[in-house]
């Protein structure tokens, strides 16, 4: 433990932390655009320089731990005026095209200038501008390079979280375009964590675009049912109609990150080809049908002899669910011909249980990654699990991972 | 003075080995493979030899924070990338006598326990490369390189890295990265690169003169090289002179040779009879001097005393006929052109000046000008992630310093007030 002052307060935090990380736990707040606690640190963007009583430059607050009997100064007139000096570089190219900008509202460039200044702006010569129009990088995603800050968390993510490593930075200086392989289609799962961690209106999600602004949106925080991942999300409606589905910094073992149908997927709600009656076959043609009228079908068409009707059910299913399933066939039908795809017999299930103690309620993803080996047998995590599989590919550098696909 | 790091300039066929060995190369290696590493370290510790790069660091010093594990890994790069305009000593060197850079690559990796070096060198330097790809086979063929060197138990291999073209590649950390495949971004330090440098491991970046340097101290001893010039930067320093002098070039002389010494009585003088204005002492992030300061000794110290500073050793003279104005035009030009873009301030600050200097210099500018580029400076100075940023804020302000009055004037008037 070290102590340290902040701002002439004094607390004691764990060795290493970070001043930005004592700073905030000391309740100050200081502005990043670089930063994010799941990327390794670059201390690039200088929005959250502090100054520290000895040194004679400003430092990085996001990637300098704390020293024992530092004292840290947070909201001096220097910090003050490099934070509105900062802002005011970002903003000397910057296309400031807010009224047709996708991220109005939940920008946090405007934000930060709004809260720390300058107000106004002193750069009055011609900007350089990276192209005249957004271009899609895929189906989903839309970029616009004139409004970038340069934090490269759109890079960093794709790289560190993701591991799908499709985006770069083409050119240098004021150039310098974070992008995608000379800015051509992107070769990925256009899971969009692109768009998530992207401060300003750059990566936008092309479904959204010009639908709405964020003030608009009424949200409800919710749980992706998409797969047993479980990530958490909020999903957000205009009028009754769903807009976008995003996630949260911190909140959920998913954090910042989706996948491309936690993401994206969840536009089926309001699809006209979605199925919101049973449908009945009349004449050989399938037709939209009361409840009352398929149970009746149902039930004129049950064979009386239990023998010669089967159910599969989906290994999706929750356990309540497959409880019903299972009474439905044994007490109604009479039949025991109950059978599922999940993969494994009941004694494979049991011995492997045993095994991993998941009899005590197994363990977390986050306590597998910390053993030595992580063994996967039978499934295919990248497409059927993805965002396990970033928390997967996250410790891949450390452990060992063995996939045995069935 | 006998010239010690250009004494084989200018001798026919010099880049090759058998006239490097018979002008009396290849001996100090010889002598280093029989002392133990740490007495080396010790003696370059002792020459008082500082780093030709521009930073001016302690040579002996950064070797010595190397780890001494034997089973670790580590590294020697060779910073030949050369940017700083108006500097071409390591060319020189390169050029025309790669095996006094081989040799004192195989010293210092000896010293440092470094069993694979690179030569990361500017891309543009085609002839340099193949004089030293050229030389570095020779070595191989002789036994000098490779396996068992001088038939010793000490084993190097030398690699040449050319670089891409940018500035920043020089940037020792940035240097390691595109040596790695990746776009030349300075690094975070801590680590420094003693620690964790080339893929990881301890490594040593040294400049092109600076390991030309280390074979003569093993011959000669620390001492000699000690009592040469100042005696905090001692040891010979190659100058590159360029701009209103008459004899342009490079020249070897002891630190702390004044800068009216150099232009008077080795380059001949001015080139015409205007006289002197301006000197920019140590490659263009160096604020200039003006004739006033002609005989500030040409040393680390000295220059930083003047506010100013060695740098990579370039000279550039101007007399009375350069517009200053252009000038700082010109230096920030080229630094807003390199900046990496990593970080907010270089990035974003050094192009709004190149933007305000451009149109001063073309007779469009505003009142106020003047306090906007000295208010852009106080914000990009210290702030930015790399010394790179910094660089044009000095250089700027030199000009700002000394010649406000030919900017108010450009301004005022939309004209040159020295053309
Ligand atoms: C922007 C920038 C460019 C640099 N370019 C060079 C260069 O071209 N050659 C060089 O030797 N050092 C260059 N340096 C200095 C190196 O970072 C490093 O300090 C030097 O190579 C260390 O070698 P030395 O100790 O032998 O001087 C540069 C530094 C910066 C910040
Ligand atoms: S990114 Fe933010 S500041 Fe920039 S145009 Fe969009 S809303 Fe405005
Ligand atoms: S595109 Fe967005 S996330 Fe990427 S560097 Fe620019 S501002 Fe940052
Ligand atoms: S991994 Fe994808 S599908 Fe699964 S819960 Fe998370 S967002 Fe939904
Ligand atoms: S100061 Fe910043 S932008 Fe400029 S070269 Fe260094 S790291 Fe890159
Ligand atoms: S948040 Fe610290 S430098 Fe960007």
């Amino acid at each position: 433990m070290v102590t340290v002052k902040i701002n002439g307060k004094e607390i004691t935090v764990e060795d290493n932390t970070l001043i930005l990380d004592a700073a905030r736990h000391a309740g100050y707040e200081i502005p990043t655009f670089c930063y994010q606690a799941d990327l390794v640190g670059i201390g690039s963007c200088r929005m959250c320089l502090v100054e520290i009583e000895g040194q004679k430059k400003l430092q990085p607050s996001c990637v300098t731990p704390v020293l024992h009997g530092m004292s840290i100064n947070t909201e001096t007139s220097t910090v003050m005026s490099a934070r509105a000096s900062m802002l005011e570089f970002l903003l000397a190219n910057h296309a400031l095209d807010c009224p047709v900008c996708d991220k109005g509202g939940e920008c946090e460039l405007q934000d930060m200038v709004y809260k720390y200044g300058p107000h106004k702006g002193r750069h009055a010569e011609p900007k350089f501008k990276f192209q005249e129009k957004d271009y899609a990088l895929s189906p989903v995603i839309i970029k616009n390079s004139n409004r970038c800050v340069q934090c490269m968390k759109c890079v960093r993510v794709c790289r560190e979280v993701v591991g799908a490593n499709v985006l770069g930075a083409l050119g240098r200086g004021d150039h310098q375009e974070e992008t995608s392989f000379f800015r051509h289609f992107l070769d990925c799962d256009q899971d969009g964590n692109c768009i998530e961690v992207c401060p300003v209106g750059c990566f936008m999600r092309l479904p959204y675009r010009y639908k709405t602004r964020p003030w608009d949106l009424k949200g409800a925080d919710t749980v992706c049912q998409w797969c047993g991942t479980g990530c958490r999300m909020v999903i957000e409606e205009r009028d009754g109609i769903l807009i976008r589905s995003k996630a949260q910094m911190g909140v959920g073992l998913n954090s910042e990150t989706l996948c491309a149908r936690g993401r994206f997927g969840n536009d089926f709600m309001t699809r006209a080809e979605r199925l919101k009656t049973p449908l009945v076959r009349r004449f050989g043609k399938l037709e939209p049908a009361s409840w009352q009228e398929a149970l009746a079908v149902i039930k004129e068409n049950v064979p009386s002899d239990g023998e010669r009707i089967g159910g599969i059910a989906s290994p999706r299913l929750t356990n309540e669910e497959l409880y019903l399933f299972q009474k439905l066939f044994r007490t109604i039908f009479g039949s025991a011909n109950i059978d599922s795809s999940s993969r494994w017999g009941s004694d494979a299930v049991e011995a492997f249980a045993k095994a991993a103690s998941m009899d005590a309620g197994g363990v977390s993803v986050f306590d597998c990654m910390e053993t030595d080996t992580v063994l996967i047998i039978g499934s295919h995590v990248s497409d059927e699990n993805p965002v396990t599989d970033y928390i997967i590919g996250q410790g891949r550098r450390a452990p060992r991972i063995d996939h045995t696909l069935p | 003075m006998e010239k010690v790091i250009l004494k084989n300039l200018g001798k026919p066929d010099s880049h090759k080995l058998e006239n490097y060995v018979a002008s009396g190369g290849y001996k100090a290696i010889q002598s280093a493979l029989k002392m133990r590493p740490d007495n080396i370290v010790q003696m370059v510790k002792d020459s008082g030899l500082r780093g030709r790069g521009g930073a001016g660091f302690s040579t002996g010093l950064k070797w010595s924070f190397i780890p001494k594990d034997p089973t670790i890994q580590k590294y020697l790069c060779c910073n030949a990338d050369e940017g700083e305009p108006g500097t071409y000593k390591d060319r020189g060197i390169m050029d025309n006598d790669p095996h006094i850079l081989l040799e004192g690559m195989m010293i210092t990796s000896y010293a440092i326990g470094a069993s694979v070096g690179y030569i990361y060198i500017r891309g543009e330097f085609v002839f340099g490369a193949k004089r030293l790809e050229a030389a570095i086979d020779e070595a191989y063929a002789k036994g000098y390189l490779g396996k068992n060197i001088f038939g010793s138990n000490f084993s190097l291999d030398i690699y040449i890295h050319r670089g891409y073209g940018a500035y920043i590649c020089g940037e020792e950390t940035a240097l390691l990265e595109s040596i790695e495949g990746l776009r030349a971004q300075p690094r975070k330090k801590p680590p420094f690169p003693a620690l964790a440098g080339l893929y990881g491991k301890p490594t040593v970046i040294n400049n092109v003169e600076t390991l030309a340097c280390i074979p003569a101290i093993i011959e000669k001893g620390p001492e000699w090289f000690s009592k040469m010039g100042p005696e905090k930067s001692p040891g010979p320093k190659i100058f590159c002179v360029s701009g209103h002098v008459k004899k342009p070039g490079l020249y070897e002389l002891p630190m702390g040779t004044t800068v009216r010494d150099l232009i008077y009585n080795h380059c001949g003088g001015m080139l015409t009879d205007k006289p002197l204005k301006a000197v920019i002492p140590g490659g263009v992030s160096a604020p200039l001097l003006t004739a006033r300061e002609l005989d500030t000794a040409l040393d680390f110290d000295s220059l930083a005393a003047k506010g100013s500073m060695l740098g990579s050793g370039a000279v550039v003279v101007m007399d009375e006929s350069a517009c200053m104005v252009k000038s700082a035009y010109i230096i920030n030009r080229f630094f807003s052109h390199e900046s990496c873009g990593k970080c907010t301030p270089c990035r974003d600050g050094t192009p709004w000046l190149t933007r305000v200097l451009k149109r001063i210099e073309h007779g469009e500018g505003r009142p106020g000008d003047i306090e906007l580029l000295e208010s852009l400076c106080t914000n990009i100075f210290g702030r930015t992630f790399c010394p790179l940023g910094d660089g044009a804020v000095m250089a700027l302000r030199g000009h700002l310093k000394n010649f406000r009055e030919e900017f108010q004037f450009h301004i005022d008037h939309k004209r040159c007030m020295a053309s």
